[in-house]
C-alpha cells in the first residue's frame, strides 16, 4: 500500500509517516503543493493524506487535478479549519474523508484503512486477527467463525482496536472515535471501560483470547504480544 | 436632572439674586439723588434768605406755599455759624406726623445779631415717587427673569438638537454592524468636533475589535497545527514498549493537559466563528428532534449515572437556526445537565409553545450565577470543564435573539430558552 502525505509541517508529516510505516505502508512525503503535484502525476497512490492549507496552494486543487486525470487515488483531507463548507466542498469534488486537526494518529490510521476497504471493491472486506474476523460489509465480528452479538458501539470499538492492533490507544482517541467531539469527556471514560469490559467478555465467551490490555492511566492496547 | 432643567434653574437662581442686588443698589442710588435734590433746594433757599438777612438786615417775607415751612428767628446775642440737614416729623394739624426734610441754620449778622433759619420740605411726594419707581422696577425685573428663562429654555432646546441626534446615533452603534455610525453636520462647531471625535472613536474601536477578532481566529487556527504535532508525537512516544510507570504517569499528565488544551481551542474557534458570522445559513430545525438525537447518543452515559430522564414535548418547537449551531447549543445544554448532575438524579426536558426548559438535579454552584454565562466562569471543583460551554450557548442565543435564563432552586438547575 502506498500513501502520500501532503503536509507542510515537517514534524507532523514525519509523525504520520512514522505511524503508517509501522502498518507496513510505503509512505512518501510532500511538503508543499508543488512537490505534491509532481508526485501525484508521477505515480499512483492508494491514499493521499492531504492538508488543504498549503502555503503555496489550496490542496483542494490537487483533488481536482486527480479527478481530471481520472486517477483513482483515495484522498483523506486534513484541515486546521473545522469548516463545514470546506468539508462539503472537499467531499463533493471527490475526497473520501475529512479529518480536523488536532487528530489522533490512531483515528487517521483507522480512516485510511476504511478508505482502502471501500476502494477495494473486488476483494473481500474481511480483517483477520488470529481467531477474530471482522467483516466490514456485514458489520459482523466472528470469533472462531461464530458470530458475536455486539452493539453498534462494541462493533466500532472492535474494528478500531483491530485497525490499530499492537498500538497503545488513548482513552481520548477511543471516546472521540466512538462518540465524536461532543460528548462529555470525563464521564465517557467510564463507559469506554464498560464497553471494553463487555467486548472482552463476549470475545472470551466464544473462545477468543483476551487481547485487550489496559495501559494504566493512558488507555488500552489490543495486542497478542 | 436634565441639562435644560438644570440650566433653567441656575439661570433663575442667579438672575434673581442679581436683580435683588441690582434693585437695592438702584433704590438707594435714586434715594440719594432725591435727597441731594432736596438738600440742594433747601440750601438754595437758605442762601437766598441768608443773603437778604445779611445784606439788608431785614427778614424777608415768605409765602409758605408748596408745603414748605420756613421760619426765621432773630436773637439779640450772637450765634455760631452752623448748618444741619436731617429728616424729621412735624405735626402740622390734626393729621398724623408727616415726614419732612429740615434744614436748620444759625449765624450772626454784621451788626452782631444772631439768627436762625429753619426750612422744611415735605418728603411724602418724594417717598411716593421712590415707591412707584421701586414697584415698576420689581415688575420689570420679574418680567425680565421670565423672558430670560423662557428664551434660554427655547434656545437650549434648539441648540442641543444636534447633540441629542448624536447621542441617539451613538446609542445605535453596534460593534458588529458593518455600517459605522454617521453623524449629521450641524452649524455648531463644538458639536461638529464632538461628532468627529465620536466618529473616529467608533472607527478605532471597530478596527481594534476586528483585528482582535481576526487575531483570535488566526491564533486559534494556528494553534491547531502545533497541537497536532504534540499529539502525534505523544502518540508515537506511547508506542514504546519499555516505558516505566513513572514515564507513563508523565505521559498521562501531558495527555490530559493536551486534551484540555484541544477542547479549549475548539471552544474558542466556535466562539470566534459565531462572532465572525460564519454560521450565517439557517434553516427550519425541529429543536425536539435535535434533542432526541442527542439523548440517544448520550443514552449510555445517562444510564451509567442512573439519571432519570423525562421528556415532555407538548408542542413541536421549530425555529430557524443554523443546524450546526442548533446542535452545539443542544449539546452544551444536555452535556451540562448530565455533567453537573448527581448520582441517581434526574433530567426534565420540556417544550411549551416556543420555550425550551431543561431542568436537572445538581448541587449548588460555588460561583456567582450572574457570571454563569461568562467565559471561563466555572466551579473550581470540576477540573474537566473548560468553562466555555455556557458562554457558547449565550453567544448562540444572542446571535439569534433568543432569551436565556438560569434559575436554581431546591437543588434543581433550570435553563429556559425562549426561541
Amino acid at each position: 500500500m502506498k500513501v502520500l502525505i501532503v503536509e507542510d509541517e515537517k514534524p507532523l508529516s514525519d509523525s504520520i509517516s512514522n505511524y503508517l510505516k509501522q502498518e507496513g505502508y510505503i509512505c512518501e512525503i510532500a511538503l508543499n503543493f508543488d512537490q505534491a503535484d509532481r508526485k501525484i502525476s508521477g505515480c499512483n497512490y492508494d491514499c493521499i493524506v492531504l492538508d488543504i492549507g498549503l502555503p503555496d496552494g489550496n490542496g483542494l486543487n490537487l483533488i481536482k487535478t486527480l479527478k481530471e486525470n481520472k486517477m483513482n487515488d483515495g484522498v483523506l483531507i486534513l484541515s486546521a479549519k473545522n469548516s463545514i463548507e470546506d468539508k462539503i466542498k472537499g467531499l463533493e469534488i471527490g475526497a473520501d474523508d475529512y479529518l480536523t486537526k488536532p487528530f489522533h494518529l490512531a483515528e487517521l490510521n483507522a480512516r485510511i484503512k476504511s478508505i482502502f476497504r471501500r476502494r477495494n471493491l473486488s476483494g473481500n472486506n474481511e480483517i483477520v486477527f488470529n481467531e477474530i474476523k471482522i467483516n466490514t460489509d456485514e458489520k459482523q465480528v466472528y470469533v472462531n467463525d461464530k458470530t458475536l452479538t455486539l452493539t453498534r458501539k462494541e462493533y466500532e470499538l472492535a474494528l478500531f482496536f483491530v485497525s490499530n492492533k499492537n498500538r497503545v490507544l488513548t482513552k481520548e482517541s477511543i471516546v472521540e472515535h466512538l462518540w465524536g467531539d461532543n460528548v462529555v469527556m470525563a464521564d465517557s471514560f467510564e463507559f469506554v471501560y464498560t464497553h471494553i469490559k463487555n467486548l472482552r467478555k463476549k470475545i472470551l465467551e466464544f473462545g477468543g483470547s483476551d487481547y485487550i490490555k489496559t495501559v494504566y492511566g493512558l488507555g488500552y492496547k489490543f495486542s497478542d504480544q | 436632572m436634565k441639562l435644560l432643567t438644570k440650566t433653567s434653574l441656575y439661570l433663575l437662581y442667579f438672575t434673581t439674586i442679581a436683580f435683588i442686588v441690582a434693585g437695592f443698589i438702584f433704590y438707594y442710588s435714586i434715594r440719594t439723588i432725591v435727597y441731594k435734590q432736596i438738600n440742594d433746594a433747601l440750601i438754595t433757599e437758605k442762601n437766598i434768605i441768608q443773603e437778604q438777612i445779611e445784606h439788608t438786615d431785614t427778614i424777608p417775607d415768605f409765602n409758605t406755599g408748596f408745603g414748605h415751612l420756613i421760619e426765621v428767628k432773630i436773637f439779640e446775642n450772637q450765634r455760631k455759624h452752623k448748618q444741619t440737614i436731617k429728616d424729621t416729623l412735624i405735626n402740622t394739624n390734626e393729621d398724623d406726623d408727616i415726614p419732612y426734610r429740615k434744614l436748620y441754620f444759625t449765624s450772626t449778622t454784621k451788626n452782631k445779631k444772631g439768627y436762625s433759619i429753619s426750612i422744611s420740605h415735605p418728603l411724602s411726594e418724594k417717598k411716593d415717587l421712590l415707591e412707584n419707581i421701586s414697584i415698576l422696577l420689581l415688575i420689570l425685573f420679574i418680567v425680565l427673569i421670565l423672558i430670560f428663562v423662557v428664551v434660554n429654555y427655547w434656545l437650549s432646546k434648539r441648540l442641543w438638537i444636534p447633540f441629542y441626534r448624536s447621542l441617539a446615533e451613538i446609542n445605535r452603534f453596534d460593534i458588529n454592524s458593518s455600517t459605522p455610525p454617521s453623524f449629521s453636520e450641524s452649524d455648531i462647531q463644538e458639536f461638529n468636533r464632538l461628532n468627529k471625535v465620536l466618529e473616529n472613536m467608533a472607527k478605532t474601536i471597530r478596527n481594534d475589535y476586528l483585528s482582535l477578532k481576526e487575531f483570535n481566529e488566526n491564533a486559534s487556527h494556528e494553534i491547531q497545527t502545533p497541537l497536532s504535532i504534540i499529539r502525534t508525537k505523544l502518540e508515537l512516544l506511547l508506542q514504546y514498549e519499555n516505558l516505566n510507570t513513572e514515564q507513563i504517569n508523565l505521559l498521562e499528565s501531558v495527555n490530559n493537559a493536551l486534551t484540555r488544551l484541544s477542547k479549549l481551542n475548539q471552544g474558542l474557534i466556535i466562539i470566534s466563528k459565531i462572532d465572525n458570522q460564519q454560521f450565517a445559513s439557517s434553516e427550519e430545525i425541529s429543536i425536539q428532534s435535535v434533542i432526541q438525537n442527542l439523548l440517544c447518543e448520550n443514552e449510555e452515559i445517562i444510564r451509567l449515572k442512573n439519571i432519570t430522564l423525562s421528556t415532555d414535548f407538548q408542542s413541536p418547537l421549530k425555529t430557524t437556526i443554523n443546524p450546526i449551531l442548533a446542535e452545539i447549543l443542544a449539546t452544551n445544554l444536555i452535556s451540562n445537565a448530565i455533567r453537573h448532575n448527581t448520582e441517581n438524579g434526574y433530567i426534565d426536558i420540556k417544550t411549551i409553545d416556543n420555550t425550551l426548559v431543561i431542568a436537572n438535579s445538581g448541587n449548588t454552584l460555588n460561583i456567582d450565577t450572574s457570571n454563569l454565562f461568562n467565559r471561563f466562569s466555572k466551579s473550581s471543583s470540576n477540573k474537566d470543564s473548560i468553562g466555555l460551554g455556557l458562554s457558547i450557548v449565550k453567544k448562540i442565543t444572542n446571535y439569534y435573539n433568543f432569551s436565556i435564563t438560569y434559575t436554581y432552586a431546591d437543588l434543581t438547575h433550570e435553563i429556559k430558552i425562549v426561541f
